[in-house]
């Protein structure tokens, strides 16, 4: 049963299996049913089945105190990318060529009367007849070919390349984009298994489609200066994805006022980190 | 607390809030009524709730936000006495207790609810362009008397290249003010609580129609937002931006508009109906008899007459057209001089 009200629905909160009820999680758009242990995720209007997997911590003895933070991982579809950068390219490298016709214009300038004299004393250059002159302004910014073949080659190198989203409640936003690129800097091998939902672990509150979105903005931050600079490729660039984004759990130790990603070697300021799952179901 | 925020001429009639970033608590902010899947009763779910329990039979809910425009109402909670209170009290106050109910005549008090664009949510975009460094250098240089130190202004620009993501609250006036007289207002939230609007109550409440467009809306406040990403004094040259989740919604605010009549002539006072704070007044001008005018002004007269006659008539355009531009509307020119006559030597109100 359903209420509808202008644009927005009040659904009740059952396991789309079961018919259990689903327990209320506050800001979290994933729900787990305590009677078949199965996952629900709020995309738009319903709710969806949803996998969250929890990543393998990588060598030696779990340290007790594990936070598990979610992450949606998206992963590019490499040979795609490599051919959309190319047609961007040409294309661009077209339009630099007619932009540069364009921009060569007859050297129309008046000749020096001195220099017609011969009496150039000063060195006044004056254009030979049928000069062509360079309008400026009219070229268009591209990277070095080199450093962009070198850059989609390392990456295709890899095989697989995953952009990691933070989906974890956060105080601030552009966090988001921080550790997302950190954690992607870092290119963590993905070894996971089915999340028990066991242990301390932050409430996602990003769903699979804003992820794919900001997974964009992340990957085009991890791009070197040169060719992430370039606004004419990059804002050409619609980046498409190998696959569903996948909802992963990833372990972080606290120390102090951080925590340390035992996957991806770094830290973060703990205060970063919003709700957690069993504070919200309590409130 | 609700607010409508009159900003200086010129400023964009937004309001960027970031409730985390200034500290505050999400659960302590906006509320939108709802109705019980289960019960029917009213719930009111905080903004970013994703599932509530019905405090009222404990069934589990769950809120689900579709694509699409949604329409809210903020219903007046500031009743026609106390705002008409309001604006006499904002009247004796502004002109230091010249001018009182006695001296006015109320001629209506009408409640509108007010049309507001507002993008909530997240935003994520990139934004790239020039930041421009201005440094004064100083050089010294040779001159008649030894040598001197000239100033001149350097400019450096470096190519920047930012990627945001942030909580936006961003709104923008959705039908035309000047009726309204409220140019320049930012629908800023909050605490408030929201209710879902049902056009049917079109035939019960004045509503001023929105004339603005989700997509024009939605452009405005991706080019404002593109400002606010950017550095100071940066050129932005390319900005593309996301709005995770698009909320893009109405909102309508409730206002009193009050007319007096004081003199020949009359005012208008807005007054926000959810807290019965006065957001703008027109009030009757001090004409204060300027001891200096009335040196002064036949002073200049007197001077220009005797330096050259036609300097005086020219004087006399010269300060009308200044004028009618400073009023925005075209004024008689007799009406002119009884005015300006008035201000200069006329004294009272």
């Amino acid at each position: 049963m359903s209420m509808k009200t202008d644009g927005l629905t009040v659904q009740r909160l059952q396991c789309q299996h079961c018919g259990a009820e689903l327990p209320v999680m506050g800001r979290s758009i994933v729900f787990r049913c305590a009677a078949c242990r199965r996952l629900w995720a709020a995309s738009g209007e319903h709710l969806g089945p949803v996998r969250v997997d929890r990543a393998v911590i990588p060598s030696g003895p779990a340290p007790g105190d594990i936070l598990h933070l979610p992450f949606w991982v998206a992963e590019i579809d490499l040979p795609r990318l490599e051919s959309d950068v190319s047609k961007i390219m040409n294309s661009l490298r077209h339009t630099q060529v007619r932009l540069a016709e364009a921009a060569l214009v007859p050297d129309d300038r008046e000749p020096d009367p001195l220099t017609e004299l011969g009496l150039n004393l000063i060195g006044i250059e004056t254009p030979p007849s049928g000069a062509q002159r360079i309008v400026p302004g009219a070229a268009i910014a591209l990277p070095p070919s080199a450093e962009l073949d070198f850059f989609l080659r390392t990456i295709a190198d890899q095989g697989i390349f995953r952009v990691f989203v933070p989906a974890f409640d956060s105080p601030g936003e552009q966090v988001r984009l921080s550790v997302g690129r950190l954690m992607t800097h870092r290119r963590p091998e993905l070894r996971t298994a089915p999340s028990d939902g066991a242990g301390r672990t932050a409430v996602p509150v990003i769903q699979a489609a804003e992820a794919l979105i900001l997974a964009r903005y992340i990957f085009f931050s991890t791009f070197p200066a040169s060719i992430g600079s370039c606004a004419a490729l990059i804002d050409r660039l619609e980046v498409q994805y190998a696959a569903e984004p996948l909802l992963v759990e990833f372990p972080f130790v606290p120390h102090g006022g951080e925590v340390e990603s035992l996957v991806g070697g770094f830290h973060i300021p703990a205060r970063t980190i919003g709700a957690l799952a069993e504070e919200t179901a309590s409130s | 607390m609700a607010e409508l925020l009159q900003q200086e001429p010129g400023t964009p009639a937004v309001a960027a809030d970031d409730p985390h970033q200034s500290g505050e608590a999400v659960s302590g902010a906006e509320t939108y009524g709802m109705t019980c899947a289960a019960c029917g009763a009213s719930l009111r779910i905080h903004e970013g709730e994703r599932s509530v329990r019905c405090q009222y039979c404990n069934a589990a809910l769950y809120v689900a936000a579709p694509a699409g425009v949604r329409t809210w109402i903020l219903r007046a909670s500031v009743s026609e006495g106390a705002a008409r209170l309001a604006a006499l009290h904002h009247l004796a106050e502004k002109t230091g207790g010249a001018v009182k109910a006695r001296h006015t005549s109320i001629l209506d008090l009408r409640l509108i609810y007010v049309p507001f664009w507002r993008m909530s949510g997240r935003l994520a975009g990139r934004i790239s362009g020039d930041e421009v460094i201005r440094r004064v250098v100083e050089t010294t240089v040779p001159g008649p008397d030894g040598t001197r130190v000239v100033k001149r202004t350097e400019e450096e620009r470096s190519p920047f290249t930012k990627y945001v993501c942030k909580r936006i609250d961003w709104s923008t006036p959705a039908c035309a003010l000047r009726y309204l007289g409220l140019q320049g207002i930012a629908l800023r939230t909050r605490m408030l609580a929201w209710d879902v609007f049902d056009h049917g109550m079109r035939e019960t409440i004045h509503t001023a129609l929105p004339m603005k467009t989700a997509e024009r809306a939605r452009e405005d406040g991706y080019r404002y937002l593109a400002t606010l990403a950017a550095p100071s004094g940066s050129i932005v040259r390319s900005s593309r931006f996301d709005l995770l989740g698009e909320d893009l919604s109405i909102y309508y605010f409730p206002v009193y508009i009050l007319r007096y009549r004081h003199g020949d002539r009359i005012y208008s006072t807005t007054i926000d109906a959810s807290d019965g704070h006065v957001i703008r007044a027109d009030v009757p001008e001090r004409r204060e008899r300027g001891s200096r005018a009335l040196f002064i002004v036949p002073a200049v007269t007197a001077f220009l007459a005797g330096t050259w006659l036609p300097l005086v008539p020219i004087a006399a355009a010269a300060l009308y057209i200044y004028d009618v531009v400073r009023a925005g509307a075209p004024v008689m020119p007799h009406r002119w001089i009884v005015a300006r006559l008035g201000a200069w030597f006329g004294g009272g109100r």
